[in-house]
């Protein structure tokens, strides 16, 4: 595994920070302040010039600081025994430039340079949230993993909206033909991507989640919008594309008279949704608060491991707040499970959350 | 900052040029006044020349000095192919691979329902009525691969088909979602060579 560590963080005019460099310890790290001290925002620097994307919605004028004209975030460390520097220069309009190394890079280029891994206390809806947020949660890891992956993803997202524009106007039904055959060959290629991908979440996700100490085995499966069941995602990826297309285009001439209706695409993978099942039960709507955030943390540890295995470097662990939202048993299986070894910058209001020993070989940096 | 009415004049007209800011306008501006005066003249004199000249040609819609383009007007053109473009600037990318003898349909556009474009809005018609008298044996159909350009093209290829024309796209070596207009040369002779039944 290439060996990743991040040395230095500047921000300059980045949200509320004027100017403030850190030096991220080897291992962990804890950022501790106030509320509104901008400690999020000190992690989601690091995210949107490793990834760019944060872990909150964001627009790209937010990120500088009232009445400044621009904003800069440097990122240095090391990667494979070589030094590396990346930085992040957005304009108050907007505009954004990365580089790497001194070359100027897209944003899909900088996929799995330096990967990171980043866990809110909006995450923690993973499995009782709606839909949506599980989708978001597959479609943010590949879009990081994989820059085919995003491409798909925002074809589909174009096609969808297209369509949608169209079921609304009531065109014609030649040109609507044209759009459903798109949606269908499109969304087929999405949902066995995110297929293929659940899968390798399922696999380490399911252990950690046993490791974690859940009585429940858990078992994870996908509720496509084709399907009345639900079903497991080596089905979908057996069906391949054109059984998927297939699936689609049915589905979509079973719902076609009220897609009309509502002007709005009711067959695609924009429909799909991923199922955590405990004990034959949907946990959704039937797992405690306890087992949610259980969950949710295996998913994480998860998301880490997929990370590491695709990317073959080990994801930078960016944990906003998350530990007091959490038990002392769910704090002490995050330790274990992500912390372990890793290179992790968590935030916290109260140092408490942590025992001594951690951190008496952790960096704190006050904010 | 408060220009002299005739600047301001100037930078609004520039402003609304595609591609050109306020710092580019700007600087054009300045360099025009800094210019001699034959310098805005040609410049003055050009714009207006290609606007008298030049019309859209009545069988394939690119742009034409004559009555019809220089392809339409060719009787070397192999007549029996027409390759469906978006726009006039796509023309021009295809005739320099030197790869394609035949003729050009400029559609104007692609269907995009979220700009409320549709194929009425386009040269949809009239490629039809092109294809009535069947001396047209094949259509290529080289729209952008971008999402709008793919859904065209497919459009297209189900309202042909059935007319008993051959129905290709180009395919390969063009990096998806860009636009043809960026792709250099010999990818473009590449994929027109590889294209492929619709």
């Amino acid at each position: 595994m290439t060996e990743l560590r991040l040395e230095g963080l500047r921000l300059e005019t980045f949200r509320n920070h004027r100017d403030v460099s850190i030096q991220p310890a080897g291992g962990l790290t804890v950022v501790v302040g106030p509320n509104a001290a901008g400690k999020t925002n000190l992690l989601e620097a690091i995210a949107v010039t490793a990834s760019g994307d944060s872990f909150r919605p964001f627009s790209w004028p937010d990120l500088v600081l009232e009445g400044e004209a621009s904003a800069r975030v440097g990122l240095t460390g090391i990667r494979a025994g070589a030094r590396f520097e990346a930085s992040l220069e957005v304009g108050s309009t907007g505009a954004k430039t990365f580089s790497y190394n001194g070359t100027r890079r897209r944003p899909s280029e900088m996929a799995g340079k330096i990967p990171v891994v980043s866990f809110v206390p909006e995450d923690l809806s993973l499995s009782k949230g709606s839909s949506d947020v599980r989708r978001n949660a597959l479609d943010a890891l590949g879009r990081q993993l994989s820059s085919a992956y995003e491409r798909i993803r925002k074809e589909y997202a174009r096609i969808v909206r297209q369509r949608n524009t169209l079921l609304r106007t009531r065109a014609d039904r030649n040109a609507l033909d044209a759009w459903d055959a798109r949606l269908a060959e499109v969304g087929a290629a999405l949902e066995i991507q995110r297929a293929r991908l659940l899968g390798r979440i399922a696999e380490e996700m399911v252990p950690a989640h046993e490791r974690m100490g859940a009585r429940e085995p858990l078992v994870v499966r996908l509720l496509p919008s084709w399907s009345e069941e639900q079903v497991s995602h080596e089905e979908v990826v057996a069906l391949g594309r054109d059984g998927v297309r297939e699936r689609l285009e049915r589905r979509m001439a079973e719902v076609g008279e009220k897609e009309r209706e509502r002007g709005h695409s009711l067959a695609g993978p924009h429909r799909d949704d991923v199922v955590f099942v405990l004990e034959e039960r949907q946990a959704r709507t039937a797992a405690s608060q306890g087992q949610h955030r259980t969950i949710a943390l295996a998913w994480k540890a998860a998301e880490a491991a997929v990370v590491s295995q695709v990317t073959g470097v080990r994801p930078v662990l960016l944990l906003d707040d998350v530990m007091s939202e959490l038990d002392r048993s769910r704090r002490e299986a995050l330790s274990s499970e992500m912390l372990g070894g890793a290179q992790a910058i968590v935030t916290t209001t109260n140092l408490d959350y942590f025992d001594e020993h951690t951190l008496s070989s952790a960096g704190v940096v006050q904010l | 900052m408060l220009y002299a009415p005739p600047i301001a004049r100037l930078l609004e007209e520039l402003e609304r040029l595609p591609g050109v800011g306020p710092k580019s306008a700007q600087r054009i501006a300045y360099f025009i006044l800094r210019s001699d005066e034959q310098v805005a003249g040609r410049l003055a004199e050009a714009l207006l020349e290609v606007k008298r000249a030049i019309h859209f040609c009545p069988r394939c819609h690119d742009f034409a000095e004559a009555e019809l383009c220089e392809v339409c007007a060719d009787p070397e053109r192999d007549v029996t192919i027409i390759c469906v473009v978006e726009e006039p600037r796509d023309v021009v990318a295809i005739e320099r691979t030197g790869e394609y003898r035949g003729l050009y349909h400029v559609l104007g556009g692609v269907i995009s329902p979220v700009d409320g474009i549709g194929p009425e809005q386009l040269r949809v018609r009239e490629l039809l009525d092109r294809i009535a008298d069947g001396t047209v044996k094949e259509v290529v159909v080289a729209t952008n691969t971008t999402v709008e350009g793919e859904t065209t093209a497919l459009y297209l290829a189900r309202m042909l088909k059935p007319l008993g024309v051959r129905v290709t796209r180009i395919a390969s070596g063009l990096p998806v979602g860009g636009d043809l207009e960026y792709a250099d040369e010999v990818t473009l002779g590449r994929a027109l060579e590889a294209r492929r039944e619709l």
